[in-house]
């Protein structure tokens, strides 16, 4: 119908040309654009004649001229307002509004787009809030508290470090538990490279435009086998047609500082407390003189800064329109710990041009990164366990002991150790002059450690994609998408550690590690779209995918005999020479892998009188990690979306929406499980360290100059001939897909004009078959854990999210509120195959070696504590002491008398954000909380041994020791050499598993602001912008004893502190 | 150009569908992963389960599941079955499994017991596979095919002695429901015995290298079997021990006895000394040793190995041994050190170094180390279970140190930290006191056993015995193998282990039920239970041992309900 009117209409238009030939041709409009909101003028919006290609842009001043038909229409356009159309006479004075609601009206989801009020799934999508974002390094911390059901836990204040996502829990045991990434439409595998985390790293958060979480299976099955655990979708941001170029540029400098740290004795209390303790003038004699605070030797205030430009708009012309969007990035973080660093530099390019009328249209992004990182030697540890009585560096005259014995000369620690300090023994390395090494079981110097050792990685990487989309002529309800990815990277991470440092004392090391992959996809899909009537919307898509996913790499590292040294190569044989110049602990390696997905799917949606609608999805995916028989998955949905409002409140007035959705389907899982695990290999030795001289052909493969050279006979300093071995890898032929059925009931509400709107969903998944590597019967396989498909877990919870605009007076005064609450219940349903169901140690700790913490266990939660339970008792005496439970009565304290005593994970979690805006001053706040969830203090656990008279004196080396495990020790009671395994009267034997008691497993709630910032905006003719100052992580609550109550996975062993970060930033728009 | 976007979409479409689906058939690219049968390879890794861990150095890649790849070599879980729960020593650290053992108070869920269990069952797998595919009549395979069947048969010994009930499989399977079936003592007594004496013919007569076995090693471990058939099977063979050790002493093999003395610092090492030195491969020790496990600095290292054996024993401060690793973590009990001097003859006034202790206690067998020149720490003979290194003497037995070495500080050793010292397995001093302990026990009398116990004495220049009797013999194992991974083997068979016949012998030491006084162990104590998740997971347990009429009450002591 419309058609016709505009031919008629240009028919009629025509007929006037021809009529009135005296009369104008052309009319002149002229006017101006301004904001609504604020009335300032905008800059580069652009107008264009209806049904032409005759357009403008406002000027400085908002203001345009343009010569158009007698009785034309004009379209009135910019960025992130609303397209006004007018028609075009004398002087226009148009007034744009913002658009809110660009998110609210689509949302992407796999292979599509739809209406979000059309969506039945789980999906959401937020858009960064620019104002209030924080210090965002990468593209997770934009998400951290913002999503209810998406839990964001980064791994500490390692530069550029990379985070932990969970989307509600965890549906796998031993597979991965990680979402799956998709950048611009392109999945990312999700393995990351040395010196970047993880595929979001290939992202710079400054380019992102929209992020979208599919949560439930009815969004997420479409992509099926990779879905199990969620999906975010991100979108980069691109040009707009008809767009005036347009400079941003945002830029901030940043100061991070540590406001909190573990407290450790100084070296007058530390020698006070060797003194209280009695020891011997033989113990305290190797007590130094000195007062060194070994975290602030390691920890530093740490600038850094942040750059990023961008050049945005749209190139039109007859044949195409060409939206484009470039951008550059620079990036420095350093890090709180001396000597860590990322510098990263990234380049993104956007193009989305289309033709023939807009049938054809092409998407082309094109990111390229490139990372610098420097990694700390991991010194948190040792400056806690660092003997406070001894210097840093050694003087004049030598390290003295407090009776004045020569600890270590100066001559000897510039020979052997740079110049440090370091705890020694006499060395075996064949050498008269480096007669000392480091004494063994001793903290290495945390400073010597960060000058005598570097660790730096470079990476790069590539991801680009294109897309093509093309609306059939002729048929224009069909049409056809296909789209061509690659992402490419490469990283390489150096090691150097200097031989007069502890870590590789008299040799020295010198390695690297290097990684390609790369992930190359094509997928292409049919869309065809069907409005019968007006009350009936079908469409229907069917597609098919490729993925081949490929790693390889290698390593190789050595130290090297000192000159000095005189061992000689061959006892029997002098001439032969000594070792002195050649290489030492050479180790080697090189891995290669790959993999290929082929999908086939589709999906249909159909929508009825506007009120009801039905998606059903389907894919079925093929993995090469599968045999032919079990390779093939296929994984359905199907959803339910019914909207309330239209069909009983159209006139309930304050009511703006309201929407039941329900949905079901099921997903796949095929990772974490290596490249072959159907497959019966052998693996090769892959290391010099473990060759067995008995064999015929396979010599060992090492060169003179260490290469790696297949069938080159070697021998050992004897003369043995050494071989390599291959050994019989586990495989399971049966192997297939771990599978995740979700059930999702959700509202969606809105009222009040808008003003409060929301959502709450409850979700029920069950994951069967899980990929798990559990035992099998001995002699079954050739280990003794075999991945299978055995049991299962469920996570069900409730999410609930809700956004209002408190207060809003316009310009003057605006209140904006968001909060999300997730509930979330872990729980494991079955572990192994029988009857009865054992469980699974995990966690490990630092005390002893192979102790564990946690378990898996049928019934609890996965990782659940798995403890002995501590208890205080009363002597006679009133004194206090700690005792173990007999839980189980036997009189006799073992296993048995475990018990499970809460999970890391914590059941709820909240994330609250606040935004005030007083004329042109903006205030924003964002607030996380976790509540329940526990945390091992590994930390405390494992120096609070340290504390005892035995101990404290380890081999005439003096511990550090947490002023907290003082207090533990003497004011609490908790004696690690005192612990008994009852309650006096039952027993008053010693216990040593103390380390795994309840005591140490604590309360880790927590509620953590993670910014609050003020900024205040301005705009003027030629430029505007908003500058800033935000402080990021200014506090945590917690009842927490340790550093910090926020450890993914429970168990707090020196983690990198999190800092607090005060940025001022600037953006910039010309 | 409508057209022919038309078209080229469509064909676009049409190639990418049609490709691509044969991709998924792929195969690893992996040079260090093949999926071919590597016949030499297989060999090699079948030897090398006897002396490393896993495939990448001592550590990052194990071939045993549960537990920490240090603690799954074959020589130290065997070390420390047999060795935690008697009275060679005591092991201070809380790690995982440990404590159960040192007080004999274990249960199926234990991690090392696991660990023997499935290293022993994973070892038998490779040797069935191999065995599988290397079958021609080449002489090559025949003899690879006999070494072979020699390590699984050594496996299944291990489990023979360590368990009531063991898994058993030897033929190659790959259908993961084909279970091992569970054979009683005697019944892998019997295919033992069997497999033993075809390898005493089937093996090389002598060794093709250095770390290889022939006949005598199939011998020696007959004699093994035989002198602890009663204690398997109820039924003696002391006759046949007496016959199979026999056979061993008259092989080509030799007890080691030249001492040496270092030119620099004028340290002795003894000819025994020399069976655990860095250089016991070429120093004439190898000859005694019947079966040799490799271990270099360089190219053969393992935490389970011989690095486990030197560094638990050593803590910085004692005197030299070669390398520098120290956990201080084991150390002796004060009823080892009565072995070689008791308190009422005056150890607690001895104060010498490994290397001293042996001339003042007259016994080459003596490394032991009650005080060392410019330690402070302090060794006392208080023993007990306290988590204290020096509650009683140190015990370093093995050493880096090369026998040529001109001083303790030149030890010679190819590394600084990883040690060369190979483990004597099996070494023929065994064979002496198996044909002396059997021939005695074949008697009736212990003074048969009195020649062959001299010329073990004689080598470490301990006084010649006039007089043996039970108690003494059981000491003398003791004297001789301390260390070596083999004592609890030795107390059962004297009944001084577990059960009502050890509290006739009323023997005693702390860590026996973790109580200072003597106290009755029960009976199912001496062997150790098969682990929970075996019996779990393999159904024919269920079948062949609970559902056995008179299973549970046959003495086997474990509550089997799930």
């Amino acid at each position: 119908m419309k058609n016709v009117n505009l031919s008629l209409r240009a028919v009629a238009l025509s007929l006037l040309l021809f009529v009135g030939l005296t009369a104008f041709a052309q009319n002149t409009v002229q006017g101006t654009v301004i904001d609504a909101a604020n009335g300032e003028p905008i800059i580069g919006a652009s107008i264009l004649e209806i049904g032409t290609t005759n357009g403008t842009i406002t000027d400085f001043d908002g203001n345009f001229i343009l010569n158009v038909s007698e009785g034309a229409k004009l379209s009135i356009s910019y960025m992130g307002y609303k397209t006004q159309e007018l028609e075009a006479k004398g002087t226009l004075a148009v007034r744009l509004s913002e658009d809110t609601e660009v998110l609210d009206e689509v949302v992407v989801v796999g292979y599509g787009v739809v209406r979000k009020n059309d969506a039945t799934g789980s999906v959401t999508a937020i858009k960064p809030d620019e104002m209030n974002k924080g210090l965002t390094t990468t593209a997770t911390d934009m998400l951290s508290g913002k999503i209810a059901g998406v839990s964001v836990t980064n791994g500490g204040g390692t530069p550029g470090g990379g985070a932990t996502i969970r989307i509600r829990g965890g549906s796998s045991l031993n597979a991965s538990n990680d979402p799956l990434i998709v950048i611009d439409g392109l999945a990312m595998d999700n393995g990351g490279i040395p010196g970047a985390a993880s595929g979001l790293s290939m992202v710079n958060p400054s380019d992102i435009e929209t992020f979208t979480v599919l949560k439930d299976a009815s969004a997420t099955a479409i992509y099926g086998s990779r879905a199990s655990n969620g999906v975010i979708i991100i979108t980069t941001k691109k040009g707009q047609a008809g767009q005036k170029m347009k400079v941003t540029y945002d830029g901030n400098v940043s100061f991070g500082t540590l406001t909190n740290r573990l407290q450790t004795l100084s070296g007058d209390e530390a020698r006070a407390y060797a003194t209280a303790l009695g020891y011997s003038h033989d113990q305290m004699k190797y007590l130094g003189t000195e007062n060194t605070d070994w975290q602030s030797q390691v920890y530093r205030t740490a600038i850094s800064t942040d750059h990023n430009i961008s050049l945005m708009g749209g190139v039109k012309t007859k044949v195409a329109d060409m939206p484009y969007r470039a951008s550059i990035g620079y990036t420095l973080n350093n890090g709180t710990i001396k000597t860590s660093q990322m510098q990263r530099v990234t380049a993104s390019l956007n193009l989305s041009p289309s033709f023939l009328d807009k049938h054809l249209s092409f998407n082309l992004n094109a990111k390229g990164m490139y990372i610098y990182n420097s990694y700390e030697p991991g010194v948190v540890g040792a400056s806690l366990s660092m003997d406070p009585t001894q210097p840093v560096t050694v003087g004049e005259g030598g390290v003295k002991g407090i009776y004045g014995d020569v600890l270590m000369t100066k001559e000897d620690a510039d020979l052997m150790f740079g110049g440090y300090y370091q705890p020694t023994q006499d060395a075996a390395y064949g050498d008269d002059v480096w007669t000392l090494a480091p004494k063994s079981n001793t903290t290495m110097n945390p400073v010597s450690a960060l000058n005598q050792q570097s660790s730096i990685a470079r990476s790069a990487a590539f991801v680009g994609n294109l897309e093509a989309d093309y609306k059939i002529h002729g048929f224009e309800d069909l049409r056809l998408h296909a789209n061509f990815g690659a992402d490419y990277s490469y990283g390489k991470q150096r090691s150097v550690n200097l031989n007069t440092g502890a870590a590789s004392h008299y040799y020295g090391w010198d390695g690297y590690e290097e990684k390609h992959k790369y992930n190359l996809q094509f997928n292409c899909y049919a869309q065809y779209y069907k409005d019968f009537t007006d009350d009936h919307h079908f469409d229907i898509m069917v597609g098919y995918e490729w993925q081949h996913f490929y790693n390889d790499g290698n390593s190789a590292g050595w130290g090297l005999y000192p000159s000095t040294n005189h061992k000689l190569v061959d006892e029997t044989d002098p001439s032969k020479g000594t070792f002195a110049g050649q290489k030492a602990n050479y180790s080697t390696n090189s891995w290669a892998s790959e993999s290929y997905l082929v999908s086939f799917f589709g999906r249909a949606n159909y929508i009825a009188f506007n009120q009801l609608m039905i998606t059903a999805t389907f894919r079925a995916d093929g993995s090469s990690r599968f045999a032919p028989e079990s390779r093939w998955g296929y994984f359905p949905s199907v959803a339910l979306g019914w909207k309330i409002k239209e069909t009983f409140m159209k006139d309930v007035n304050w009511l703006n929406d309201l929407k039941l959705r329900l949905g079901y389907g099921i997903t796949g899982q095929q990772e974490g499980i290596g490249d072959y695990p159907y497959l019966a290999t052998y693996t090769k030795t892959t290391n010099y360290q473990v060759y067995y001289p008995v064999g015929y052909e396979n010599y060992a493969i090492e060169n003179k100059d260490g290469e790696f050279v297949d069938k080159v006979l070697d021998k050992d300093d004897k003369g043995n001939t050494l071989y390599y071995s291959y050994r019989p890898n586990s495989y399971n032929y049966d192997l297939t897909w771990e599978k995740t059925s979700t059930y999702n009931a959700g509202i969606d509400f809105s009222f009040l004009n808008n003003r409060i709107s929301g959502n709450i969903d409850y979700y029920f998944r069950k994951t069967d078959d899980l990929l798990n590597t559990v035992t099998v019967a001995a002699g079954t396989n050739f280990r003794n854990r075999v991945t299978s498909n055995v049991g299962s877990l469920t996570n069900q919870g409730v999410e609930f999210a809700i956004n209002a605009v408190v207060l809003d007076y316009g310009k003057k005064f605006k209140w904006d509120l968001g909060y999300n609450l997730t509930y979330n219940q872990n729980k494991i349903v079955r572990l192994n195959t029988g009857e009865s169901q054992t469980a699974v140690p995990t966690g490990g700790i630092s005390s002893g070696t192979g102790n564990t913490i946690q378990q898996h266990a049928v019934g609890q939660a996965s990782s659940s504590f798995y403890v002995y339970e501590a208890q205080k008792g009363v002597r006679e005496d009133g004194s206090t002491f700690w005792y173990v439970v007999d839980r189980n009565g036997d009189e006799i304290i073992d296993e048995n008398d475990k018990y499970y005593f809460h999970s890391p994970a914590a059941p709820v979690t909240m994330g609250f954000q606040m935004k005030f805006q007083f004329y042109d001053f903006d205030l924003g706040m964002s607030f996380r909380a976790n509540i329940g969830n526990y945390v091992y203090n590994d930390v405390k656990a494992a120096n609070l041994q340290n504390v005892t008279r035995e101990n404290y004196n380890k081999n005439n080396y003096v511990q550090g020791v947490l002023s907290q495990c003082i207090s533990t020790y003497y004011e609490d009671n908790m004696r690690s050499d005192e612990l008994y395994a009852s309650p006096e009267g039952v027993s008053t034997k010693k216990f040593d598993k103390w380390f795994q008691t309840d005591y140490f497993v604590e309360n880790a709630t927590f509620l953590r602001c993670d910014n609050i910032t003020l900024g205040w905006s301005f705009k003027r003719p030629k430029i505007s912008g908003r500058v800033y100052a935000t402080v990021s992580n200014p506090f945590v609550i917690s009842g927490y004893s340790g550093l910090d109550p926020e450890v993914f996975g429970g168990i707090d062993n020196n983690l990198y502190p999190r800092s607090m970060t005060t940025v001022l930033g600037v953006n910039l728009q010309f | 150009m409508k057209n022919i976007v038309k078209y080229l979409a469509l064909v676009a479409v049409a190639l990418g569908m049609a490709s691509c689906v044969h991709n998924l058939n792929t195969t690893p690219i992996d040079k260090n992963s093949t999926t071919g049968f590597n016949q030499d390879a297989i060999f090699t890794k079948i030897y090398a389960t006897l002396g490393t861990t896993g495939q990448t150095g001592a550590a990052g890649s194990g071939d045993v599941d549960d537990i920490d790849e240090g603690w799954s070599g074959l020589f130290r879980v065997t070390w420390v079955l047999n060795g935690f729960p008697t009275d060679e020593g005591w092991w201070i650290w809380n790690d995982v499994g440990v404590d159960q053992t040192r007080v004999m108070s274990w249960d199926g869920e234990n991690a090392l017991i696991k660990c023997l269990y499935f290293r022993c069952m994973i070892d038998a797998k490779y040797c069935n596979h191999f065995l599988a595919y290397a079958d021609s009549t080449s002489q090559k395979d025949l003899e690879q095919r006999a070494e072979v069947r020699f390590i699984r048969a050594l496996n299944y010994w291990y489990l023979l002695d360590m368990f009531k009930f063991a898994p058993f499989m030897v033929k190659e399977s790959t259908d993961p429901e084909n279970y091992p079936i569970f054979m009683t003592r005697t019944e892998l007594f019997e295919w033992l015995e069997k497999e033993l004496l075809d390898l005493t013919t089937a093996l090389p007569a002598t060794r093709l290298s250095t770390y290889r076995v022939d006949q005598t090693a199939a011998w020696l471990l007959l004699a093994r079997l035989y002198l602890n058939a009663e204690v398997y099977t109820g039924q003696e063979h002391w006759h046949d021990a007496y016959e199979a050790a026999d056979k061993a002493i008259k092989s080509q093999y030799q007890l080691h006895t030249t001492d040496k003395i270092a030119k620099g610092d004028g340290t002795r090492f003894s000819a025994y000394q020399q069976l655990f030195m860095g250089d016991n491969d070429v120093n004439g020790a190898q000859n005694e040793a019947v079966l040799l496990v490799y271990q270099d600095g360089k190219y053969c290292r393992s935490y389970g190995g011989v690095q486990y054996a030197i560094a638990a024993t050593r803590d910085g401060g004692m005197t030299p041994w070669g390398v520098a690793e120290n956990w201080k973590c084991f150390r002796t009990s004060p009823e080892m050190v009565d072995m070689f001097v008791t308190k009422e003859k005056g150890a607690d006034t001895i104060k010498a170094n490994e290397y001293q202790m042996p001339l003042i206690v007259g016994d080459d067998r003596a490394i032991l180390c009650s005080y060392v020149e410019g330690n402070p720490n302090k060794w006392k003979l208080s023993g007990g279970m306290a988590a204290d290194f020096y509650a009683s003497w140190g015990c370093p037995k093995f050493t880096a140190v090369y026998s040529t070495a001109d001083s303790l500080t030149h030890a010679l050793n190819s590394d600084a930290n990883w040690p060369d010292t190979d483990i004597p397995l099996m070494r023929l001093a065994e064979a002496y006191l198996t044909r002396a302990e059997a021939h005695a026990r074949e008697n009736g009398n212990w003074s048969f056993a009195l020649e062959d116990v001299n010329t073990i004495r004689d080598r470490a220049h301990a006084k010649p015995l006039d007089y043996i009797d039970e108690e003494t013999m059981c000491d003398e194992w003791c004297r001789e193998f301390w260390g070596e991974g083999r004592r609890r083997i030795d107390l059962i068979r004297f009944n001084r282990f577990a059960g009502p016949k050890a509290d006739e012998n009323q023997y005693h030491w702390e860590g026996r039920g973790g109580a200072k006084a003597f106290k009755s162990v029960e009976e199912k104590f001496n062997w150790y239970p098969v682990p929970s998740d075996d019996k779990r997971t393999n159904p024919n347990f269920k079948k062949q041992v609970i559902d056995q009429p008179g299973a549970l009450e046959g003495g086997d002591g474990y509550t089997y309900a799930n």
